[in-house]
């Protein structure tokens, strides 16, 4: 055995294009995957009947669609109409070089069947049969393939991995311990969710490892761990590059099969228009008769027995690049080094007709030289203990190696609409988790729909501006039944049958893979459990408060505070942060929010004192979606604009409390920020129901400063409450 | 036709970029765009009962829903027919009519966020959100329209620094055109922890912030040697630290987040 070790790794995905209607184009792309990817794959693997240490990776979109018996019995149809069309061709006389290419398509399309039949049409059973018997392993990707660091919140993250991991387990019979990321996509956090989730190990391209922090001993060498601890293989582009660059790979061979050839479009319209879509449109065969032959337009017919010259050929030359390349790093101990070589599946097969059989050649062909492959999974066995511990910066093995693909300005309009799901998504959960059967299974619904939006395949269909209209209204389609499911859930018009009309849209999942509490946050379930309801309540907004009373306006608040509470008033103050007191504190009915402005460090007042408003209508937005406020009573100029705001929007009646103003503090005042407190001043007189002034204000000098009106009073004693029952009663609801 | 101009129109596309991919004249679209904004401006007041519709719908109980009535109303009791029709229109954000009765994505929501993610090493994205509550409060306080309210963006490094105590190792501040709400924020420099700000410049000049980012790294793009995060992951792999010191760019999020 040679030094060092390789590893292959398949990763199969599609984004999930069943629907239910037929004739859909897009249901072909799940055909041409089976036909050219994953059936040629699984014949390398019954060939060669041994351990072979691939570790294929399958998406959950690909897993449901490969188990969709509407997509299984449409894919027959398939092959059988493919098998019509070659026999139509056959007896049209065609040249003897076609002829020959024909009798092998002949040959592969009824082996597609019979393969494709044998596994009762569910080739998840053949990949689960492999991997039981050790030819192979398995791992799987998130739910539907989401961008991980262009997601808002952790929630969104961890129910991508946890429900594609459920998925995968429903029809694998395990939990696998490796995940393949979407596009390889790591971002500071998301290991930390794996790690919860119970991953060990992931792909990622190899500069995540060259750009670490600190820069690994063993480069590209050896994986690393993430700070919290999942292992990251790292991609090397060196030795995948002679697999997958068409500049220095493999597959740009004159005498493999040309991709972009094929013979739907060197027939007549009549001829093979009874094959094509019956809209008329034109579309591939998959019958592709030609070669690359060179860099020309003229292309020559295809050679079976030369394509397969040239795959053992290949397999041979990579077989010795990769025993040079560990040759050169044979030195490396402690763990010896690892070339990884991650794909995409499709690449094999699909793009390069010939590439599967290219794998069976080189597993061969590395046995003979006595080159060790091996799985993440029995790597980690054996090397657990020798790997670094670095960090690593958010990267893909996209285009340039971030996220240029996935966010541009072709695909940007997406993301604000996934983050208000995600937000949606959280605090219906919380609102809605234990009221019926029926909202749980909407929320998991909910859920469904959004997994679908957020798939990585509509921003890269965008970018690549190939089938953008399909994307765009796929992306357009699951969230518009997010918004009509979630308003049925609002209006408690939820029922089986609507329900069961939303899941036939899209039928991925069962409701047992998706599990609702990976949206919640211990936070709001303290709120919306555990914290429970309180009466009716009177929102206060003060500059001062206890610890930090400055003047005669603090004892005032105070005073009231205690006098309202006294008669069993239920109150919120709301007075700005001050260093050494608590944020928040409770005194039996008495809630108190002492509110850290939006902003620190302004330099202007009035700037400073709309941050503090601003801080105060945020957090009083929240609150009021679970406290019932009746009033709202501000002291001082300060809070006015908050205080106007909130009763406004929450159409309660608003109580002032003015003990002094700017035109009595300040007689001679004059300048813009004078002005400014005058005229926020002013508008408290026709925007309150009373305005209580200190009884020592003379109202006839107010009068000619401010215009003010017949609700202007005198605070009221401390015993009698400044809220009229009359204004009171109409919220009560 | 006209439609699918004002569709794509809000999902961000510019009217050239429509022209093309409807593949019609510019004029055309031109013209569509136009008068879509003239009946949109002639029914403005139906406009402003969406907004109150919206504020409203926060307050509604959402489990006990009261049905639209059915019958058709004489003309005298429409307005107070549809202010009952208000109090039961509690729908999801995301649900919005266009023009013709069907669903389009909203073109803003009532809300305040602001999220940046990375584009590359140089370049972030960032998109935001600001209340109808925020904008109104804005208004009372500087006694001004939103619209008047000259809007701006900040940019911070805050490398190594903690975002709340107000420093910043430098900043950058610029104008945004009115109704903007996103940006790609370019060129950046790699390795380097931002927060961005979407504000309005007071009458003083002074920025001042209304939505902010979480802080965001932007990726490294060359070798680190031993850099800033070398210590720091040493210290949570040996557990020295109850929590680690580095950035997580997926913090859980909780709807009621400020509530006690």
């Amino acid at each position: 055995m040679k030094p060092g070790y390789f590893s292959l790794v398949l990763h199969a995905h599609l984004p999930y294009v069943r629907h239910e209607e037929k004739h859909r184009l897009e249901e072909r792309w799940v055909y041409e995957a089976i036909s050219e990817t994953y059936i040629p794959i699984l014949w390398q693997v019954d060939r060669l009947k041994r351990p072979l240490h691939w570790t294929v990776s399958i998406s959950p979109p690909v897993v449901e669609m490969l188990a969709d018996p509407l997509i299984q019995d449409r894919y027959v149809e398939h092959l059988d109409e493919m098998l019509e069309l070659i026999t139509l061709e056959l007896s049209e006389g065609r040249s003897q070089e076609e002829v020959s290419t024909l009798h092998f398509y002949q040959q592969r399309y009824q082996d597609l069947k019979n393969t494709f039949l044998h596994w009762n049409k569910n080739l998840n059973e053949a990949f689960r049969t492999y991997r039981e018997q050790g030819y192979i392993d398995m791992v799987t990707c998130t739910a539907t393939h989401g961008f991980n660091p262009h997601l808002f919140t952790e929630q969104a993250a961890r129910a991508e991995i946890r429900l594609g991991l459920n998925c995968f387990e429903r029809h694998y019979g395990f939990r696998p311990t490796g995940i393949w990321l979407p596009e390889c996509a790591y971002t500071p956090g998301v290991d930390r969710i794996l790690y919860e989730e119970g991953v060990r190990y992931t792909f990622v391209d190899e500069h995540a490892l060259l750009e670490a922090d600190p820069t690994p001993e063993k480069g590209i060498g050896a994986p690393v761990y993430s700070p919290h601890g999942v292992a990251l293989f790292p991609r090397d582009q060196i030795i995948s590059g002679k697999i997958w660059s068409s500049m220095i790979g493999y597959p740009g061979h004159p005498d493999y099969r040309e991709f972009y050839r094929d013979l739907a479009y060197d027939r007549d319209w009549d001829y093979i228009q009874p094959f094509m879509h019956p809209e008329g449109i034109r579309f591939d065969t998959g019958l592709k008769m030609h070669r690359i032959t060179g860099d020309t337009d003229q292309k020559d017919f295809y050679v079976r027995e030369w394509a397969e010259h040239q795959i053992d050929n290949h397999a041979t030359d990579f077989a010795k690049t990769l025993e040079a390349h560990l040759e050169a790093h044979g030195g490396q101990t402690f763990p010896p080094f690892l070339v990884t070589a991650p794909f995409d599946a499709e690449l094999f097969g699909h793009w390069w007709f010939e590439g599967p059989e290219f794998l069976g050649k080189v597993a061969e062909r590395l046995e003979e030289f006595g080159i060790e492959t091996i799985t993440p999974a029995i790597f980690l066995e054996r090397h657990f203990q020798d790997l670094q511990t670095v960090h690593v910066s958010m990267n893909t093995w996209g285009r340039k190696g971030y996220g240029e693909v996935w966010i541009n300005e072709r695909n940007e309009w997406m993301l604000r609409h996934l983050h208000v799901m995600e937000m949606q998504l959280v605090k219906d959960v919380a609102d809605y988790r234990d009221s019926s059967e029926l909202a749980t299974r909407a929320l998991k619904q909910l859920i469904r729909h959004y997994v679908l939006a957020v798939s990585s395949d509509w921003a890269f269909i965008l970018d690549g501006q190939t089938t953008a209209q399909y994307a765009a209204e796929r992306f357009r389609e699951h969230t518009r039944l997010f918004a009509e499911l979630e308003t049925a859930l609002y209006r408690d018009e939820v029922s089986e049958r609507l329900l069961e009309e939303h899941y036939n849209v899209y039928p991925f999942l069962q409701d047992e893979d998706i599990e609702i509490d990976s949206f919640l946050s211990p936070h709001d379930y303290y709120v919306t459990v555990e914290r429970g309801r309180e009466d009716d309540a009177i929102l206060l907004l003060t500059p001062e408060y206890t610890g930090n009373l400055v003047g005669d306006l603090g004892h005032r608040v105070v005073a009231e505070v205690e006098a309202r509470a006294k008669e069993g008033e239920t109150i919120y103050v709301l007075t700005p942060f001050k260093e050494g007191l608590p944020e928040y504190e409770r005194h039996n009915h008495v809630h108190v929010y002492r509110v850290r402005p939006t902003s620190p460090f302004l330099e202007h007042v009035m700037n400073q004192i709309a941050t503090q408003n601003l801080a105060y209508v945020k957090l009083v937005h929240e609150l009021s979606s679970r406290v019932n406020f009746k009033a709202v009573h501000h002291f001082d100029w300060m809070t006015i604009p908050a205080a106007r705001e909130l009763a406004k929007s929450l159409s309660i009646p608003l109580y002032s409390t003015m003990l002094s103003f700017e035109a009595t503090r300040n007689p001679h005042g004059h300048g813009g920020l004078y002005d400014a407190i005058h005229r926020i001043e002013n508008s408290i007189f026709h925007a309150a129901e009373t305005v209580y002034i200190d009884e020592q204000l003379s109202m006839e000098d107010l009068k000619e400063r401010y215009a003010i009106q017949d609700n202007t009073e005198v605070c009221l004693p401390l015993d009698q409450s400044p809220y009229k029952e009359k204004a009171l009663k109409k919220n009560v609801k | 036709m006209e439609e699918k101009i004002v569709s794509l129109k809000q999902q961000g596309l510019t009217l050239k970029q429509i022209a093309a991919e409807l593949d019609v004249p510019i004029g055309k679209v031109q013209y569509a765009w136009r008068k879509w904004r003239s009946q949109q401006a002639a029914s403005d007041p139906k406009e402003e009962s969406t907004t109150s519709k919206q504020a409203n719908q926060k307050r509604s109980v959402p489990k006990s829903p009261k049905k639209k009535a059915a019958q058709p109303l004489a003309p005298s009791s429409q307005q107070i027919a549809s202010t009952r029709e208000e109090v039961s229109e509690v729908r999801s954000p995301l649900l919005e009519k266009g023009p013709e009765g069907y669903w389009k994505l909203p073109d803003r929501y009532n809300r305040d966020f602001m999220h940046a993610v990375v584009q590359s090493p140089n370049a972030v994205y960032v998109c935001w959100e600001v209340s109808d509550l925020v904008k109104e409060t804005l208004e009372l306080q500087f006694m001004r329209p939103w619209e008047e309210l000259p809007k701006a963006f900040r940019i911070l490094d805050v490398t190594l620094l903690d975002y709340m105590s107000g420093h910043s190792n430098r900043s950058y501040t610029f104008d945004l055109p009115e109704m903007t709400n996103s940006w790609f924020v370019r060129p950046l420099d790699p390795n380097t922890t931002y927060v961005f700000e979407f504000g309005i410049r007071t009458m003083e000049g002074e920025f001042l912030p209304i939505v902010a980012s979480s802080p965001l790294d932007t990726p490294r793009d060359e070798p680190a040697g031993v850099g800033r995060f070398a210590e720091p992951v040493r210290r949570w792999q040996f557990g020295e630290v109850d929590a680690p010191e580095l950035l997580d760019t997926l913090p859980k999020y909780s709807a009621y987040r400020f509530v006690r």
